[in-house]
């Protein structure tokens, strides 16, 4: 045997060492995924701090009217800003505006771009007394394309509850469960102009099944 | 003869190589990544010498490269593009590198799982004699042994991905050849 062709037969004999490519592949978007999850709570945070120390103290101080009160927002808290709130009461509110149905699914979207999770619509869901977790998400995506901040921060109730992270798992099994596949994400990616990450357009769409929201891939 | 490729726009604006595979361009990460890992992991693990660092390497090459996949996808080549990010995450690979150890099979191993045949097992401690002498060359030099006899690039495709001189990629071949050489002499197994 040549020293080249040894070397060939030793490379190609170890290639096959190579680890599980599925294992990689899922690790690659668990990676992404906390990347993402990271960026969206860390520009919540940013803005939740620039927001709360200009405008915290002076709303407080001077919008008593109508028997409410603005609430500034504090970071990582339950209180955090600012839906209209009755005084003294801080863990229930007035309802929120009537969902706009034309730009519905563009609400969804920006609820869950803005790092904002299934178990927080549900937590979302009890504070502004809203029966269903998708007609909340419409109600705080409308309320986050406005410009507005919610009660809680991304993740709030995974904070709250570590149980919560698992949700994304039961996303994507939702997703292909289903019979939805690959095909059907890119699809729905271009809908939702989300190209270039169909692993968060399975988790749009598996918290849609999950709340029992029918999907039309066209 | 392989040809050169088409030139692939990135910050070096560098040319790479001709793929030896079907070309298939993914309009999305996720088809790409499915498509194209186990090729990569392939390659990984013959450079790296070592499953879990190829699998470090690859999976920090393909994150960088989702994060910058508009781009990606926009040449001509993204499999290539990320063939190089994962070459340049190797030759730049310092975390963890220091202490992770290269374990040759044992040769009592080899003949269990081996034939019952003679030459075969003979062979098998030949490869391993050898991975082992691999693993002990300076990074640039295996990139580069690995380029030519694994991926069976020439010299000036090889000097295209390193970014570096094609006399740069035959020196370092050439020392390598003669390292692994000079090593199985006083070993007496590579002929």
């Amino acid at each position: 045997m040549t020293s080249d062709d040894q070397l060939r037969s030793v490379f190609h004999a170890h290639a096959g060492d190579a680890p599980d490519a599925t294992v990689v592949h899922a690790e690659i978007l668990a990676t992404l995924t906390r990347k993402r999850r990271q960026r969206h709570a860390a520009h919540a945070a940013g803005a939740a701090l620039v927001i709360g120390g200009l405008v915290a103290v002076p709303i407080v101080a001077n919008s008593r009217t109508n028997h409410t009160q603005r609430v500034g927002p504090a970071l990582g808290s339950s209180t955090l800003p600012t839906a209209t709130l009755p005084p003294s009461s801080p863990s229930t509110t007035t309802p929120l505006p009537q969902p706009n149905e034309a730009r519905s699914d563009l609400d969804v979207v920006a609820f869950f771009d803005a790092g904002y999770t299934y178990d927080d619509a549900v937590e979302l869901a009890k504070i502004w007394n809203v029966p269903d977790p998708y007609l909340t998400k419409q109600l705080a995506g409308q309320q986050l394309s406005d410009g507005k901040q919610l009660p809680i921060a991304p993740g709030h109730s995974i904070a709250v509850s570590p149980g919560a992270q698992s949700r994304t798992g039961q996303e994507l099994t939702a997703f292909s469960a289903q019979g939805y596949g690959v095909a059907d994400a890119t699809q729905l990616a271009a809908m939702w102009h989300e190209d270039g990450d169909l692993t968060l357009v399975k988790m749009l769409a598996g918290q849609q099944l999950l709340d029992g929201i029918h999907i039309d891939v066209p | 003869m392989r040809r050169m490729a088409e030139r692939i726009e990135d910050e070096t604006e560098d040319a790479l190589p001709t793929p030896v595979h079907e070309v298939v361009k993914h309009v999305d990460f996720d088809s790409f990544a499915r498509a194209e890992l186990p090729r990569l992991l392939s390659y990984a693990v013959v450079l790296t010498g070592d499953g879990h660092l190829a699998a470090d390497v690859v999976q920090e090459a393909m994150v960088r490269a989702h994060q910058r996949w508009a781009r990606v996808q926009e040449t001509d080549r993204p499999d290539l593009y990320v063939k190089r990010m994962v070459t340049n995450e190797f030759l730049s690979w310092r975390r963890r590198w220091q202490v992770r150890k290269i374990v040759a099979t044992a040769d009592e191993a080899l003949h269990h799982h081996a034939p019952n045949s003679a030459d075969h097992a003979h062979r098998l401690v030949e490869q391993d004699d050898m991975w082992r002498r691999l693993a002990e060359l300076p990074r640039r030099q295996r990139a580069a042994l690995v380029l030519r006899y694994y991926e069976d690039l020439t010299d000036l495709e090889i000097a295209e991905l390193m970014q570096i001189s094609p006399s740069t990629v035959r020196s370092n071949i050439s020392r390598a050849l003669a390292t692994l050489r000079l090593t199985a002499d006083q070993e007496g197994t590579y002929r």
